[in-house]
């Protein structure tokens, strides 16, 4: 515990019918999740600290595109990206998903 | 040239011989049943202490703050449709509010049940389950104690924790008997010596040993406290870190030897207490606490510290 903290960062894009693309706030996405992934995501478009809930949250990005898909039900496309760094400022490997919202 | 090599082989020999036959008194002799029962009803007292809000309009705990009710009961949370479905293994079936009320229902019950002792290796092991998957409904609800937590109540189901202070004593379900297999607590040992190891082992990293870890923890309030201040003043954020880790790594050799045992037991309740008024770990020091005592010399009933029995009775 608390043995390798390090700081998370995520982005939230959907990409209209008009092909524009658009920044989605997490806390829009606030009311339709629990408290816990609440505590992990919502206001996480600033850097947040965390540990174990990082690595949660790297594996979790495909199940967060879903959801901003049927929260935006009309998009075309959801892009989620998480950034990390470490407490030292350094930067880590991070994550991108893509997912299209009309295959769903 | 060829005597040394039979010298060497033989020394191989006698050495593997050696570490089997202690290997093999690790695991086997007797103890008293005392030590499971009394483990048994503290991780029963923890799961419901941490699980529900049941103490709140009496003792405020840490958790207090975000439970309401049961714990990971979502029908309390009023969550608006879509809702984020994101469990922590994938083949896990979509989870519905009223299951995970059910579940949440259900997990107090077996609480209840392990405490009173009714059936309690079977309602062990449910709520060992029950526990973590209604935790793993939702990834974002795994922590680390609660980890901990499930897995231990899963161990207990492993130990003859019936034979004290239990409803099946009383109903006569369970018979008296003076020794309990030593195993069992073996096991439960090394699991808090594994626990011990993970955590020193994951801060040999330089971001710990060199304080930068415990600067940032500061700066976002994850430590505080007049014992940190004083701590810090003291030692520096680098002198502080390399102590955590010593501790954590010296606390499992000291409870290994049965001659440096009860020092092992003070210093960790010692680490635990001090953590405990520095970060927000919940019933994590509990927990650990309930582990040490397992490594009192638990002395079978009837025999004197001195007797065979009892002096393996203590020893790892």
């Amino acid at each position: 515990m608390f043995s390798a903290p390090e700081e998370y960062r995520l982005s939230i894009a959907m990409l209209d019918r008009d092909g524009e693309w658009s920044p989605l706030p997490s806390m829009d996405l606030a009311q339709h999740m629990g408290r816990d992934a609440r505590r992990v995501i919502a206001g996480a478009e600033r850097w947040r600290f965390g540990e174990t809930q990082v690595m949660l949250l790297s594996d979790g990005l495909e199940d967060l595109s879903v959801l901003a898909c049927r929260v935006r039900p009309e998009t075309q496309r959801a892009w989620v990206r998480l950034e990390r760094r470490s407490v030292d400022g350094a930067s880590l490997d991070g994550a991108v998903f893509e997912r299209d919202c009309l295959r769903d | 040239m060829h005597l040394s090599m039979a010298r060497f082989s033989s020394a191989i020999a006698c050495a593997t011989d050696s570490a089997r036959s202690y290997w093999a008194q690790v695991w086997t002799g007797s103890v008293t049943p005392w030590p499971f029962a009394v483990f048994r009803i503290g991780v029963a007292s923890v799961v419901l202490l941490r699980t529900t809000d049941l103490v709140a309009p009496w003792i405020s705990m840490e958790h207090h703050g975000f439970v309401v009710g049961l714990d990971h009961d979502s029908s309390r949370e009023h969550l608006v449709g879509p809702r984020l479905w994101s469990p922590l293994w994938a083949w896990l079936p979509s989870g519905f509010v009223g299951v995970e009320h059910i579940l949440a229902v259900l997990r107090t019950a077996l609480a209840l049940l392990l405490l009173v002792g009714f059936r309690p290796r079977a309602a062990a092991i449910s709520l060992g389950i029950v526990g973590y998957v209604l935790m793993a409904f939702d990834r974002y609800r795994y922590l680390h104690h609660l980890h901990f937590l499930w897995i231990t109540c899963a161990l207990i189901a492993l130990t003859p924790c019936a034979e004290r202070l239990s409803v099946d004593r009383w109903l006569g379900w369970t018979r008296r008997e003076k020794l309990a297999p030593r195993w069992p607590l073996q096991v439960l040992r090394f699991q808090l010596v594994i626990a011990y190891v993970a955590a020193a082992v994951g801060k040999l990293n330089s971001a710990w040993l060199d304080g930068t870890v415990l600067v940032a923890l500061e700066r976002e309030g994850l430590v505080r406290g007049w014992l940190w201040t004083l701590l810090r003043d003291a030692s520096g954020y680098a002198g502080a870190a390399v102590m955590v880790c010593a501790l954590e790594l010296l606390v499992p050799v000291l409870l290994i030897s049965k001659r440096s045992r009860l020092i092992g037991i003070a210093a960790g309740i010692g680490l635990h207490a001090a953590i405990s008024s520095m970060m927000v770990v919940f019933t994590f020091g509990v927990q650990m606490a309930l582990y040490l005592m397992l490594f009192l010399p638990w002395v079978p009933e009837g025999l004197r510290a001195n007797d065979t029995v009892a002096k393996h009775a203590g020893s790892l």
